[in-house]
């Protein structure tokens, strides 16, 4: 449980993570999805080649080529200049679901975790409500009470998404709680709530981090299937989702405005996949001898 | 006459780590006789489990690398053994007991049915297809049972590893690894998780056995005291090497190399004067990514010359049957 | 028996309730219980400056001792008082304040550090209990850590970047930072090489040389516990049957479970094989302890005396105690 990160151990987590072409290919396209969503933040349209929003008859229906690399949707507007303004939007979204779940499931189920008897009874009672109840279905019906628009897409999602999290870190505390150096801080006189502070929360974030990691993959996918039943983005904003619902009418004569968007999601969502697997393996500790 | 019944020679083991690449054991040469115990000693990181690995064809593939050397039992070289042919030897021909009973016995079955496995194949090979039923077996797994000391043996044959304490299911592995009447069986640390009064009773009882069945043991300590109650031969290893070698007797009573000096003297004794200072050996056990130039003791020894750090000193024979690797005795 | 000691237990009995706990009797066969009678009635007294060792084996109830001691468990019955006070009540917070004068090593040096703090971070916890002064804190972590024999520039490094040995030094360090008046040391040497463990006696030596601290030495080597200690305490299935000065117990045991386990000990010498004495059986469940003596169940001299009647701790000789109805070299 726990590995200290210091410059030896992040060596070896990159030499791990160098060596498998799966993980190559993960860390490339994550990096890749965020670099391009801040470049975008920064910079805006003038990033792209072609204007978005540019709506232009004339130009409608054009098959990917080397103008337009994605083609060109219904509305003759660049898709892969909507692509990558969309970029931002799935990354705010990702990070924000699994960054605040992990925050307030993690500290909650530290606490809960360490703490034990009724407390923890209680608290587990609640993530079960939570767990039994399929998280997209509920994303779903908390979005339509919510109404369309990119942060009730993620108030929906986060409602389903810490207990997993809580759950997690409940796990970690029970079993650190056991450990020798969390006696050697009660034998100190150290006060509970700095236990869990200083001892119980630095060493329950790996197995934390390596999930989360794979879970931004699985935000995405939801964000995304969200927004192509239509709560999230709206248009005239780009968002991928919503490119793969605008564009599944014309699925059979240019497939590329609903498939390629679909492709881009599906390989972000697998590249951070294979990035957290590839992190769970480098925490390993068997995997690496 | 005593005839080998293992040979290891200039045997060397380099593993391959994501911390680097180490050298566990550094041209070994050790040989063990009929119906003998040869006591393995040293302290952690020396190499003396990596040698029962070795011996036993269980070598973390691809990690471990054997540069050089050779096992010869039975006039073959177990290096050159396929797997198939590694299968058929271990658990018959050589067998082994560790220190954790649990994680060498199956928790699903029981153990008269992990025993009836190894004495199946035993009385396979002794009588052929004919020589056996299953009323046999079971014969000797009750027999056997009885032999390790097993209270009321017919009942615990139906029941599970877990429902056995440490010294019982201790004794299941001892029966387990010298039902088939091997001629060899290693010993890892068999009794350093057990309490010492029950170490007494597994001590006498793989002593009594092993000569029964006519087996010789590589019996693998870092407790000196524990090895000089069983062993016939002591073998100390530091390091990857092997620094001294000879009869339990001559071990203990003049003990040569300063390595063995050292660590006799580090044990609190009988008659020392309560709260002394013990002797220490300064420094500690180095890294085996990091293994000392020449003699690998070298930089802890109180003898230490020049010469020291240059080569490392063979293993040679100072008196009959006392071998020593130190070029300053 | 001293009045003014340092640490004094009266009665004191821990036990646990056996939910799905899973013990051993005699047969090897599994045993399950309501009740795991881990500490089962234990007297002790510690003076200042002095060692009293405890000797037992699996499941004689010598952690759960350690940790009944220092009130990380709560002891079921009995009293517990340290420096003349009862602390066997108190709460959380006014534990607190004895802490700094109550310390612990635990065995396991690569478990009883938090693998993500730095040695010297490690070291001044226990300190921020007792001050805020960051100064003060700091040279007094400096200090304590080149009393172990470990360097300055040490101090900023992880857990994983020593070796067993140095983190049990670490270990050391961060006991003796507050400059407790006892120390429980549990199993402290055990998980270490037999070269390093010299190293480390002879510096728990030193230092309560210095520090005149008094430690209370917990092992089943009864090698080093004899080596550390002025007096012994020793247990079976969570009572003391032997308690004494140290070169009286080793060169006359008392009690025959005593004697055996000291026969038992194995020499360093292959002519002495002979002498090991063998006891009979297994160590019984603390779940259903035998009636009378708990040891009649494999003691060669048992009649039905006892297991008819538990005997008491009787003082035959000065400071020399034994449970037992037919003591040996009385």
């Amino acid at each position: 449980m726990g590995v200290s990160i210091d410059r030896r151990e992040i060596t070896v987590i990159l030499t791990i993570l160098r060596r498998d072409r799966l993980s190559i290919f993960g860390i490339a396209v994550a990096a890749a999805f965020i670099a391009t969503s801040t470049a975008v933040v920064i910079l805006g349209s003038k990033l792209v080649p072609y204007d978005p929003t540019q709506v232009n008859m004339m130009l409608a229906f054009q098959a990917p080529s080397f103008q337009h690399l994605f083609g060109t949707d219904n509305l003759g507007r660049d898709i892969f200049s909507r692509c990558v303004i969309a970029a931002p939007i799935d990354a705010q979204i990702g990070f924000s679901i699994v960054g605040i779940s992990v925050l307030i499931g993690t500290v909650l189920g530290s606490f809960s975790g360490y703490i034990g008897g009724k407390v923890d009874e209680t608290f587990m009672r609640i993530t079960d409500v939570f767990i039994s109840v399929p998280t997209l279905v509920l994303a779903v019906v908390v979005a339509v009470a919510l109404g369309p628009g990119v942060e009730h897409v993620i108030e929906a999602n986060l409602v389903g998404w810490w207990p997993v999290y809580a759950r997690l870190a409940r796990a970690g505390a029970l079993s650190l709680k056991e450990s020798q150096f969390i006696e050697a801080a009660k034998v100190a006189g150290i006060s509970r709530h700095k236990i869990i502070l200083k001892h119980v929360l630095p060493n329950n974030i790996s197995p934390i981090l390596v999930y989360a990691t794979l879970d931004i993959g699985n935000a995405i996918l939801y964000a995304s299937v969200l927004s192509y039943l239509g709560l999230g983005a709206q248009p005239p904003q780009a968002e991928w989702g919503r490119m793969v619902y605008d564009g599944q009418v014309y699925l059979v004569n240019a497939w590329w405005i609903s498939i390629i968007p679909g492709v881009v999601i599906f390989a972000v969502a697998l590249a951070f996949n294979l990035l957290g697997d590839a992190l769970r393996d480098a925490f390993d500790p068997r995997y690496r001898k | 006459m005593t005839h080998p019944v293992l040979e290891v020679h200039d045997l060397s083991v380099v593993f391959e780590t994501f911390e680097g690449r180490y050298s566990a054991l550094n041209s070994i040469d050790v040989t063990i006789n009929e119906s003998e115990v040869m006591g393995l000693v040293g302290e952690s990181g020396c190499g003396k489990s990596t040698l029962a690995l070795a011996v036993m064809g269980l070598l973390p593939r691809p990690h471990a690398k054997v540069p050089s050397g050779s096992i010869t039992f039975r006039g073959k070289n177990l290096l050159s053994y396929t797997e198939k042919e590694m299968e058929q030897v271990r658990g018959t021909d050589i067998s082994m007991i560790f220190q954790e009973p649990l994680t060498s016995l199956d928790p699903l079955f029981t153990i008269g049915d992990q025993l009836s496995e190894t004495i199946q194949i035993k009385l396979q090979r002794a009588g052929g297809n004919a020589g056996w039923n299953s009323g046999k077996v079971k014969a000797e797994v009750v027999n056997w049972m009885k032999r390790v000391g097993l209270a009321d043996p017919e009942s615990a044959i139906e029941r599970y590893p877990h429902e056995f304490s440490g010294g019982m299911r201790q004794r299941v592995m001892i029966a387990m690894a010298l039902a088939a009447e091997p001629q060899l069986m290693l010993a890892d640390e068999p009794t350093s998780a057990l309490d010492v009064t029950t170490q007494v009773q597994i001590l006498r009882l793989v002593k009594s056995l092993v000569s029964q069945v006519r087996a010789s043991v590589l019996f693998i300590s870092h407790d000196l005291a524990v090895v000089a109650q069983i062993a016939d031969r002591v073998a100390v290893m530091y390091a990857g090497i092997i620094v001294e070698e000879a009869s339990v007797n001559e071990i203990f009573e003049n003990p040569l190399h300063p390595y063995t000096q050292a660590l006799l003297s580090s044990f609190p004794k009988e008659k020392s004067i309560k709260k002394s200072r013990l002797e220490i050996i300064r420094g500690s056990v180095p890294n085996l990514t990091h293994i000392p130039p020449g003699c690998p003791f070298h930089p802890r020894c109180q003898l230490m010359k020049e010469g020291c750090s240059m080569a490392r000193p063979e293993l040679r024979e100072i008196s009959p049957g006392h071998k020593i690797a130190c070029d300053r005795p | 028996m001293s009045n003014t000691g340092l640490l004094r237990l009266e009665g004191i009995v821990t036990h646990f309730p056996a939910k799905g706990a899973m013990f051993y009797s005699e047969s090897g066969a599994l045993v399950t219980g309501t009740i795991i009678h881990a500490v089962d009635g234990v007297d002790l007294s510690l003076d200042r400056n002095t060692t009293l060792g405890i000797v037992g084996e699996s499941g004689c109830g010598k952690t759960t001792l350690a940790k009944t001691i220092l009130l990380l468990i709560k002891p079921t019955s009995g009293r517990l008082y340290f420096e003349g006070r009862e602390i066997t009540n108190l709460s959380y917070a006014d534990l607190a304040k004895i802490r700094p004068n109550l310390q612990m090593i635990f065995q396991d040096p690569f478990s009883s550090l938090d693998p993500r703090m730095r040695a010297k971070d490690i070291i001044a916890e226990p300190l921020t209990v007792v001050t805020n002064d960051r100064e003060k804190v700091k040279k007094r972590v400096l200090e304590v850590f080149e009393q172990v024999g470990l360097t300055a520039d040490q101090l900023n490094r992880f857990p994983n970047e020593f070796s067993g040995g140095q983190r049990q030094r670490i270990s050391i360090a961060r006991a003796l930072a507050t400059k407790p008046k006892l120390v429980i040391l549990d199993e402290p040497t055990s998980a270490l090489d037999a070269s390093i463990q010299a190293q480390i006696l002879n510096l728990l030596l030193d230092i309560q040389e210095q520090y005149k601290v008094s430690y209370l030495f917990i092992s089943h080597n009864v090698s080093v516990v004899r080596h550390m200690s002025d007096r012994i305490a020793v247990m079976y299935l969570g009572k003391v049957v032997e308690e004494g000065p140290v070169e009286d117990l080793m060169s006359k045991p008392k009690h025959p479970y005593t004697s055996a386990l000291i026969s038992s000990i194995p020499k360093p010498n292959p002519k002495a094989r002979r002498e090991m004495a063998e006891i009979r059986g297994e160590t019984p469940s603390p779940i259903n302890p035998p009636s009378g003596c708990r040891y009649h169940t494999r003691c060669p001299f048992a009649t039905k005396l006892c297991s008819d009647k538990e005997p008491q701790l009787q003082e035959l000789e000065s400071a020399h105690l034994v449970a037992c109805h037919y003591p040996l070299n009385a």
